[in-house]
């Protein structure tokens, strides 16, 4: 191949017009381009697959340190555990007292209806009221059986179990089951009393 | 092999990087993407057991300050209240003093082996027979709430003796007891507080239980033991 040299207006021309040939043929120059071509792609793929290695290298070592420190972690709980089992004593002493208190709460607080309906009654009953039978049932439901001479001290006695304010709103029903007057001029009364649920 | 030799001047530009190509997708796809999700799991798992271990060494710090002396004592003090068997005279003795301190007259006592399970409480049965003025019964009656022991009336039957103010009183009265399970500390578990509450029935239980056992080691004090050597 014969290539002409570019002119150049303002020289003299007496040098001597410099030529470049170049007697490769087409095919090899072709075939350079591709070599380099091919060099430079092969060039990028070994960089590529080397990063990716370096990549995965830096991975495995990531992780194997990783294995250390989780090693370390579960040495760590393990020694945790067995420092909590060695104080199981006091723990289970604690949790012993915590359920045993709370079963005497649950006791101790149980309503008592019994109790309450019963001193009620008393603390109710005026002085000249003698409760002569009394019976108080498990669900709080008294009947009792009274004697008095006094006619009124027998009526406060129902206002004073009928007012919900004396009665600490505890009772739900007074129902007069018996009353009578004896040849003794003393009055006896049987009343039930039902309490509020 | 000739073959061989034009496959590869035909392909040669692709071959080398279809080939890295390949052995990229693999080394991405079963070693750095794996890799980098158990990466990711383990660093979770690392800190589950870190905080873990921080939570144990929280509750170890808190089971060392633990007053076992104190607990021991709160203990004996829930099994006098809540015992885990059935010790009637104990719980008869009780009852005899509350009957006593209120100047009432012990007629009859009875005792019923229900031990029946009340939402898994159990109890037995003592049955009183009392005698002595209303007013005092009931002051009886109030005083089972301040004893010792858990007591729980079941009914009770009144009637007039010998047109008196006194009257007899037949009382029955359930006495609870609980076994003890057996306890499984759970590691994972916090150490139990006791709350506000709690506290203030331990501190009222632990001065009527005072009271009990000053007065069982005034009686066991009077009772007396008999000559130390028999034979002389």
């Amino acid at each position: 191949m014969i290539k002409a040299p570019a002119k150049q207006p303002n020289k003299e021309s007496s040098h001597i017009t410099k030529l470049v040939v170049n007697l490769l043929p087409n095919e090899i120059l072709l075939q350079r381009r591709q070599s380099s071509k091919l060099a430079l792609i092969n060039k990028i793929s070994v960089a590529a697959l080397v990063s990716l290695i370096f990549f995965a290298s830096a991975t495995l070592g990531l992780r194997i340190s990783q294995n250390m420190s989780l090693k370390n972690a579960e040495q760590n709980l393990a020694y945790a555990k067995e420092k909590v089992s060695s104080f199981q004593d006091k723990e289970a002493a604690a949790v012993v007292l915590k359920q045993r208190l709370s079963q005497i709460k649950t006791l101790m607080g149980a309503d008592s209806k019994i109790t309450t309906i019963f001193n009620l009654i008393v603390y109710l009953t005026p002085v000249d009221v003698q409760i002569t039978e009394a019976s108080v049932d498990k669900n709080g439901s008294m009947i009792m059986t009274l004697t008095t001479s006094s006619l009124p001290s027998l009526e406060t006695l129902i206002s004073s179990l009928g007012n919900k304010e004396k009665n600490s709103d505890l009772v739900s029903k007074v129902e007069l089951q018996g009353l009578s007057l004896g040849k003794d001029s003393i009055y006896r009364m049987v009343l039930k009393i039902t309490p509020k649920n | 092999m000739d073959e061989l030799k034009n496959i590869y001047r035909q392909y040669k530009l692709i071959i080398w990087p279809v080939l890295s190509g390949v052995a990229s997708i693999i080394i991405l796809a079963l070693v750095i993407i794996p890799q980098f999700m158990s990466y990711l799991q383990v660093k979770d798992e690392i800190n589950k057991t870190q905080n873990h271990s921080s939570r144990l060494e929280a509750k170890a710090s808190e089971l060392e300050q633990f007053d076992e002396s104190a607990a021991k004592k709160n203990l004996q003090t829930a099994f006098t209240v809540l015992p885990e068997d059935q010790d009637v005279p104990k719980s008869l003795a009780i009852l005899q003093s509350l009957v006593k301190a209120s100047a009432l007259e012990l007629k009859n006592t009875n005792f019923i082996s229900t031990s029946k399970n009340s939402g898994g409480k159990s109890s037995f049965q003592l049955n009183l027979t009392v005698a002595g003025p209303i007013p005092l019964i009931r002051n009886f009656l109030l005083s089972l709430k301040g004893a010792p022991q858990i007591f729980q009336v079941e009914s009770i039957s009144i009637k007039f003796e010998n047109m008196g103010s006194a009257v007899e009183a037949t009382i029955p009265i359930s006495v609870f007891y609980q076994n003890v399970s057996k306890t499984v500390t759970n590691s994972d578990q916090p150490v139990p507080q006791l709350s506000n509450d709690e506290i203030e029935l331990l501190d009222k239980l632990s001065k009527i239980t005072v009271g009990l056992e000053a007065s069982s080691s005034a009686v066991s004090a009077s009772v007396p033991l008999g000559k130390s050597d028999p034979f002389q």
